[in-house]
């Protein structure tokens, strides 16, 4: 929330207020001091939205049956699709299909970012320098799983996130934050999907379930997560900064369980206002984590590359980005999904994801229109595993418009396509001694679309 | 963290009065009053912090070979609960899947230090002339995710949530707060030992961190409850009250499910200054809780009430004078636990149906023993502390004969940590911790008449050191 408060700041309030008298816009509201006293300085900020989500197209594809006969006329073998009963791996697992394999159903829930109400304290603790903490509670306005009795005393209960927690020093040597906060890889598509896609929307809802939703991410954009960590910022010169920090480590459950070192990841970003009416921020990242298996001396290592840039000239809001990388997973980084890894040779897939998002702005019109696609590479091993179809491509496609009513209320309503292909499982049959036998080609590769249309309100401090 | 800020003002700050320039240059800070309208005070107080630690050592122990180097029969107390894993410490420290081919254990962690990211308000009124009615709420969270999995949610949790009324009379506090049983103990750590730094992470999944608790230091633990405290007689002090029981298995009524009457505990202290230079606080606690349960006879399938119960009794007592700390403590219990009072551990009695003696599952409970000295050194802004610590578990005479069980014996800690307050608010801390436990050894048993031989084999151990740096911010 500190950094999305913050590009709140940077990118609409500095962004839109210099030109609010010529396009009419009002800017986004942050931090809301409530307290000063002793030195210290009390702010919240925060949110509460709500939307209703409507989504229509198909369930979670059956896998295309593999009509192959044996030698002895016994079945050929069957396959499954990988992401089937795993919401969040692949596709959109949900448990609201119909006879027809189709899916129709309506939700309120909360939007990209959750009800959100956060604290923090600063105090200056020499000429220079400012100490700042900062804590921010996450929680969602839908019951998980559409189950009441969830509501309360489970993990998956309405119990707050707490989604960061950190101090923050900052002086003209930059600024050091320690605690729990968010990931720096794959923050540039995060940030354009923010400012430009889905800050008041929805998108595509991550899973029908439960949580915040995603908004592109998982189709191009990749989210950095929150973590516990240290990073350090240069201060900017002449608009060029570098980030840099160790993270606690992730474990990819079930597969790379040891991962005995801290996690790093930096950036360099380069970001200038060169008028009122034109901005340019450009910025590539890279995170590294060495793993190895539990109880033996097998090592890989996770790693991602990813950069983009954003661009504001007058009403127009443009945005571009890419990343790739081994193990990374197609929604965040270091997923744990089965689409992250093959579950027999326990061999890391490598992702790619191209993103691209642009707005208009007129007054407190703001509308938006974005494309993106995550690509997960088969394995060679894939390629002769015939009892899975492999995730191969996630697609979304976005419409939004939203209307500011003042400086807090924003209305919103947004269009997500979401179109999951995958590979398909080879095609295969038995041979006498009933071993799988490859025969060439894939069964028909099976693919969902849906289709999501988003409508709510946000209020925000 | 009510009690933390107790802490700091009555240890930290009360004890060093007029020596404050020459010891311990900065006070720290307490509560932020927010706002005061109409007779209320609203006020709000709190940390963030965050630690890297390294952990080098033995992951949790295979079960020691049988004699001739067959197949282990036995189950290595510890290994055999699910809560490490849950985040919740038991015995034994056994690592989120992280021990390598040889067993060992080698990680780094970004974690939450002995307190964990808190967040507490009050609102304070002042009803008569004489009382005055504070309500406060804290919460509590982690900076680092269960068992490295990054998406996991942090739960905050509510640990605090009570109101006091106090006056010439005394003060009432009703609500969720600590409770009495191991106090001396925790604030003794917390002061001296671990406030601003980490000493044993609890468990590998998740904080926030132990400090000593666990190695001599007994937690109290957060209960619903009501308790009373008097007026300082001369720096005497009664405190009682009345705590929502605890069971220590509640989907079984074999074991100790049954709970029926509120717990009391109590504590005396005294406190007082020692002339314009020192301080001096003496604690002594007690609690006691009936338990009860369902007896079915294993030939006649009858069943019967039985009873039983959880006592302990702790104390200790802290000087300061001049830059000098030192704190002792002490406890010893039936059914305590190791690291807190009424802890749900696989150590708490013989409920361990997997490793069951011959007669059956005795649920008998075991009683515990903890002791703990800590010293501290304060140069201005540098404080600088050394501490050990050992809980002890005593073994049933079930477990001298149960061959398919290695009890554990003890929980031994050394650390050694230095904070440096850069200012009121700012500490930065760096602590070293070395954790080691060991099992009694499962008892050898004839195997051609499964009778106790007398014998013992080896007794499983495990050594483990953590060294933690990290920065807390406080308010």
């Amino acid at each position: 929330m500190r950094i999305q408060s913050s590009l709140v700041r940077r990118g609409m309030l500095c962004g839109l207020s210099l030109v609010a008298g010529l396009l009419g816009t009002r800017p986004a509201a942050a931090e809301l001091t409530l307290v000063e006293n002793n030195g210290f300085s009390f702010f919240i900020d925060g949110r509460v939205n709500v939307f209703i989500s409507q989504g229509v197209g198909d369930d979670f594809p059956q896998p295309t049956p593999n009509l192959n006969v044996t030698p002895t006329g016994m079945p050929a073998p069957q396959h499954t699709v990988v992401g089937s009963g795993q919401p969040f791996t692949a596709g959109y697992s949900n448990d609201q299909g119909n006879a027809s394999g189709k899916y129709s159903a309506m939700r309120i829930r909360s939007g990209f970012l959750g009800s959100i109400f956060a604290l923090g304290v600063k105090k200056n603790v020499s000429e220079t320098t400012t100490a700042k903490g900062y804590v921010s509670l996450w929680g969602t306005a839908q019951a998980f799983a559409r189950d009441r009795v969830q509501d309360f005393g489970r993990s998956t209960s309405k119990s707050f996130d707490v989604r960061e927690g950190f101090v923050q020093f900052e002086g003209p040597w930059g600024s050091v934050t320690a605690g729990r906060q968010n990931g720096i890889f794959g923050g540039i598509s995060t940030e354009i999907d923010f400012l430009y896609g889905h800050n008041f929307g929805l998108g595509l809802p991550c899973v029908d379930n439960y949580f915040p939703t995603c908004g592109h991410i998982g189709t191009g954009a990749l989210g950095p997560g929150t973590a516990a960590g240290f990073v350090y910022a240069t201060p900017s010169l002449g608009g060029i900064k570098l980030r840099g920090g160790f993270y606690d480590p992730v474990r990819l459950l079930g597969v790379w369980e040891r991962v005995s070192y801290i996690r790093p990841e930096g950036a360099l970003l380069f970001e200038q206002r060169f008028s009122p009416t034109f901005l340019l921020k450009a910025q590539v990242e890279g995170m590294y984590q060495p793993m190895a298996i539990l109880g033996a001396d097998r090592t890989d290592q996770v790693w991602g590359v990813a950069g983009g840039a954003r661009v504001e000239a007058g009403p127009v809001r443009f945005g571009a980005s890419a990343f790739r990388g081994k193990g990374l997973g197609v929604y965040v980084a270091l997923q744990n999904s089965s689409s992250s890894f093959n579950n027999q040779t326990k061999e890391l897939r490598t992702f790619t994801g191209l993103y691209a998002q642009s707005a208009l702005v007129f007054g407190p019109l703001q509308v938006s229109l974005g494309a993106g696609r995550v690509l997960d590479d088969q394995l060679d091993a894939d390629k002769v595993d015939a009892s899975t179809s492999g995730l191969r491509a996630q697609t979304g496609a976005s419409l939004g418009v939203y209307y500011r009513l003042t400086d807090n209320l924003v209305l919103g309503a947004d269009y997500f396509r979401f179109q999951t292909d995958w590979w398909g499982a080879p095609n295969s049959t038995l041979d006498d001694m009933g071993n799988v036998v490859i025969l060439g080609g894939v069964l028909t590769p099976e693919k969902q679309v849906i289709h999501f249309i988003n409508t709510g309100a946000t209020f925000h401090w | 963290m009510n009690i933390l800020n107790k802490l700091k003002s009555n240890g930290a700050c009360l004890g060093l009065g007029v020596a404050v320039s020459m010891f311990w240059s900065r006070n720290a800070a307490a509560e932020v009053t927010l706002v005061e309208k109409d007779g209320w005070t609203f006020s709000f107080d709190g940390r963030v912090n965050a630690f890297l630690t390294v952990g080098q050592g033995d992951d949790f122990p295979l079960p020691t070979a049988e004699p001739g180097g067959g197949m282990s029969m036995h189950t290595v107390m510890g290994s055999n609960s699910p809560r490490p894993g849950q985040g919740v410490g038991d015995v034994g420290w056994p690592s989120a899947y992280q021990q390598d081919a040889n067993n060992k254990y080698f990680a780094m962690r970004i974690r939450s230090g002995m307190y964990g990211n808190i967040i507490g308000f009050g609102l304070q009124k002042q009803i008569n002339e004489t009382t005055t009615i504070k309500a406060y709420v804290s919460i509590w969270s982690t900076i680092e995710s269960l068992g490295r999995d990054k998406w996991y949610p942090v739960v905050a949790e509510a640990r605090e949530g009570y109101f006091t009324a106090a006056g010439p009379w005394g003060s009432a506090t009703a609500g969720r707060m600590l409770g009495r049983l191991g106090r001396t103990s925790y604030e003794i750590d917390t002061m001296y030992g671990h406030g601003y730094g980490v000493g044993l992470p609890c468990t590998d999944s998740l904080g926030p961190a132990c400090g000593h608790i666990g190695t001599g230091v007994l937690f109290p633990g957060y209960s619903a409850g009501m308790s009373y405290s008097t007026p300082s007689l001369g720096g005497l002090q009664i405190h009682a009250g009345l705590y929502d029981p605890i069971v220590f298995s509640p989907s079984s009524p074999d074991d100790w499910s049954h709970a029926s009457f509120a717990r009391p505990e109590g504590a005396i202290t005294f406190d007082t200054p020692l002339g314009q230079v020192g301080n001096l606080k003496i604690g002594a606690e007690g609690l006691y809780q009936p338990l009860g349960r369902i007896r079915t006879d294993p030939t006649t399938m009858a069943k019967t009430d039985e009873k039983s119960s959880v006592w302990g009794a702790s104390g200790g007592a802290r000087v300061e004078v001049g830059p000098v700390r030192v704190g002792v403590s002490g406890f010893r219990g039936r059914g305590l636990g190791l690291g807190y009072a009424l802890q749900r551990s696989v150590a708490t009695a013989d409920n361990d149906s997997g490793a069951a003696p011959p007669g059956g599952v005795t649920y008998e409970l075991r009683t515990f023993t903890g002791f703990y000295a800590q010293v501290a050194a304060v140069f201005g802004a540098l404080q600088i502390g050394a501490g050990f610590g050992r809980g002890l578990v005593d073994q049933l005479d079930v477990d001298k004969t149960n061959s398919k069980l290695s009890v554990i014996h003890a929980q031994t800690g050394i650390s050694a940590s230095a904070y440096y307050h850069l200012s009121d608010t700012v500490v930065l801390g760096l602590d070293y911790f070395r954790y080691t436990a060991n099992w009694y050894g499962a008892p050898v048993v004839d195997p051609a008449t499964m009778a106790p031989t007398g014998d013992k084999l080896a007794g499983e151990k495990q050594d483990l050191n953590f060294v933690s740096a990290g920065v807390t911010y406080h308010w």
